[in-house]
């Protein structure tokens, strides 16, 4: 294809989308409808994984140490754990950095705990980092042989069940975009049908003229794509809008250890992942109304 | 050069619109149709063209069988016709100059080719000045020009016109006759289709004379004196 050609289909596919006004218009809003849905999966999927992957970095197992243990073989310990296979860091919390942290949670109320420096209930303790979750269980087996281990404490569970929650509800989110997807490709086709209807006399000229079927679709096919794109766009400033201030609402949950992703930190890849599924979806649902319905 | 072997043609609701029919137009020859409505002269076009299929005979263009072409190459082959129709044709949504350009642009003609031949055949054909006009401001006789330019810009081997003049003044018609034959002289084999007595009268060329879809007359020389 030369650029003549090119620049043909490209002002063909334009005139014919700006033609079809209310048909372009309604085209576009389910389109954008549909890679709004696609663009939270997107959102909500990277979130995930990048939480998951938060939660699993700063996974920890503390293990209290019994009441009386000397402080020398307390020291001995460090070593002992981190002799253990799969641990990874081991960092000793006194009593007192325990209490200092709690005390700190506490803020202005912190007068409750008043008096609590005399005598301290909370244990000496270790917090151990893991090389790898999934060995967890051999891990704290090793750990609770220790004779001076008073119990160990350790979330393990929670996390799997998190992360398995967060499997199902990737993988449904991920149907229900393949079939607003499979909408979009119908309802787009559809439109190009009908414009392929409204024109099939011209499409009937050209052929007589001796255009190609490609000649006569391409101009059909940038017109499915101009409405893929432009549903792109406006898909991706709806979506910064309604995650910027999703952030503020969740702001407060999401601080500490684990966040969210920055909308500038998704903005490169969410506006490439609309564009390209846009560009897709408009393609798709154009060339099937093409092969059904250019042999006029 | 154009080949009817045998060629019967019978439309759908029954009606035999071409009997056996049989003719030869050799390379860069000038052949007259005519004959009165509903003889059968524009099935011969459609048959040309590709747009109806014989129910039996074969029609040969420049060597290639019509009735054998696939779908794919059908695109290449009516690009060697030049078709001037009946209805003309235009492409409603664009101007006469882009209808014509399109023609070119179809076979993929650079910018710069495209603006060196429209303007000619536009000049040509008497519309130079209404280039940016669109088909549905045009009165009938005008249209038919553009679809003749359109059918003469790619200087096509074969040109095929279907009542080029049916809808212009006399003189205009003439004038267009003559550019059919000027065409003509420039090596292009043109088959037309006409009602113009007068002119197919002075101008001296073959005529197949069709009559209820049998070839009755095939010489050099004027209308038949009886129809
Ligand atoms: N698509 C068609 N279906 C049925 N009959 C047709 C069709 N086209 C033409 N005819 C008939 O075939 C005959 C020849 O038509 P046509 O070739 O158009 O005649 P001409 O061009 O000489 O006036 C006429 O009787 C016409 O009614
Ligand atoms: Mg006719």
């Amino acid at each position: 294809m030369n650029l003549n050609s090119f620049k043909y289909f490209v002002n063909e596919g334009v005139k014919s989308f700006l033609k079809n006004g209310l048909m372009s218009i309604a085209s576009v809003i389910t389109i954008m409808l549909c890679l709004i849905m696609f663009g939270i999966y997107v959102l909500f999927a990277a979130n995930l994984n990048y939480v998951a992957r938060q939660v699993e970095e700063n996974y920890e197992i503390q293990v209290f140490i019994k009441d009386g243990t000397s402080s020398s073989r307390t020291a001995q310990l460090a070593d002992i754990l981190i002799a253990i296979p799969n641990v990874n860091k081991v960092v000793f919390v006194s009593k007192k950095e325990a209490l200092d942290s709690w005390k700190a949670q506490f803020g202005e109320n912190s007068e409750i705990l008043e008096g609590l420096e005399l005598d301290n209930p909370l244990r000496d303790s270790y917090k151990i980092t893991v090389d790898s979750l999934s060995l967890v269980d051999e891990t704290v087996s090793k750990i609770n042989e220790i004779e001076e281990i008073a119990n160990i404490k350790n979330n393990k569970d929670t996390i799997e069940k998190l992360i398995s929650v967060t499997s199902v509800v990737k993988t449904v989110s991920f149907w229900i975009m393949v079939v607003f997807a499979l909408v979009s490709i119908f309802i787009i086709s559809n439109a190009i049908r009908i414009t392929i209807f409204a024109r099939r006399r011209e499409v009937n000229i050209m052929k007589f003229i001796g255009a190609t079927d490609w000649f006569i679709s391409l101009p059909f096919m940038i017109e499915g794509i101009i409405i893929g794109i432009i549903g792109a766009l406006f898909s991706v400033a709806v979506l910064s809008q309604v995650y910027i201030r999703f952030l503020n609402l969740v702001g407060d949950v999401f601080t500490g250890s684990i966040s969210l992703y920055t909308f500038g930190a998704v903005a490169g890849i969410l506006t490439a992942s609309l564009a390209g599924m846009g560009t897709v979806i408009g393609a798709l649902g154009s060339l099937i109304s093409l092969r059904r319905h250019l042999h006029v | 050069m154009i080949f009817f072997n045998n060629i019967t043609k019978k439309y759908e609701n029954g009606t035999v619109a071409l009997d056996n029919v049989s003719f030869f137009v050799d390379k860069g020859e000038f052949v007259f149709i005519v004959g009165s409505s509903g003889a059968g002269k524009s099935t011969i076009t459609k048959l040309i063209l590709c747009e109806e299929k014989p129910t039996s005979g074969s029609v040969l263009i420049n060597g290639i069988n019509v009735g054998g072409l696939k779908q794919k190459e059908m695109p290449y082959y009516r690009r060697q016709l030049g078709m001037v129709f009946q209805d003309f044709r235009l492409l409603p949504n664009k101007s006469v100059y882009d209808n014509i350009a399109f023609a070119m642009q179809v076979r993929g003609a650079s910018t710069k080719e495209i603006r060196r031949s429209v303007p000619n055949v536009l000049s040509m054909v008497g519309l130079s000045s209404k280039a940016r006009v669109r088909p549905n401001q045009l009165s009938g006789g005008e249209q038919q020009r553009v679809s003749l330019a359109r059918a003469m810009v790619n200087n096509p081997p074969v040109l095929i016109a279907d009542e080029p003049t049916g809808n212009l003044d006399p003189s205009t018609a003439y004038d267009i006759m003559r550019l059919l034959e000027d065409i003509n002289k420039k090596g292009t084999t043109v088959l037309a289709v006409t009602h113009a007595r007068d002119i197919v009268n002075k101008m001296k060329k073959r005529v197949i004379e069709i009559d209820n879809g049998s070839i009755i007359r095939d010489e050099v020389g004027g209308y038949s004196n009886e129809s």
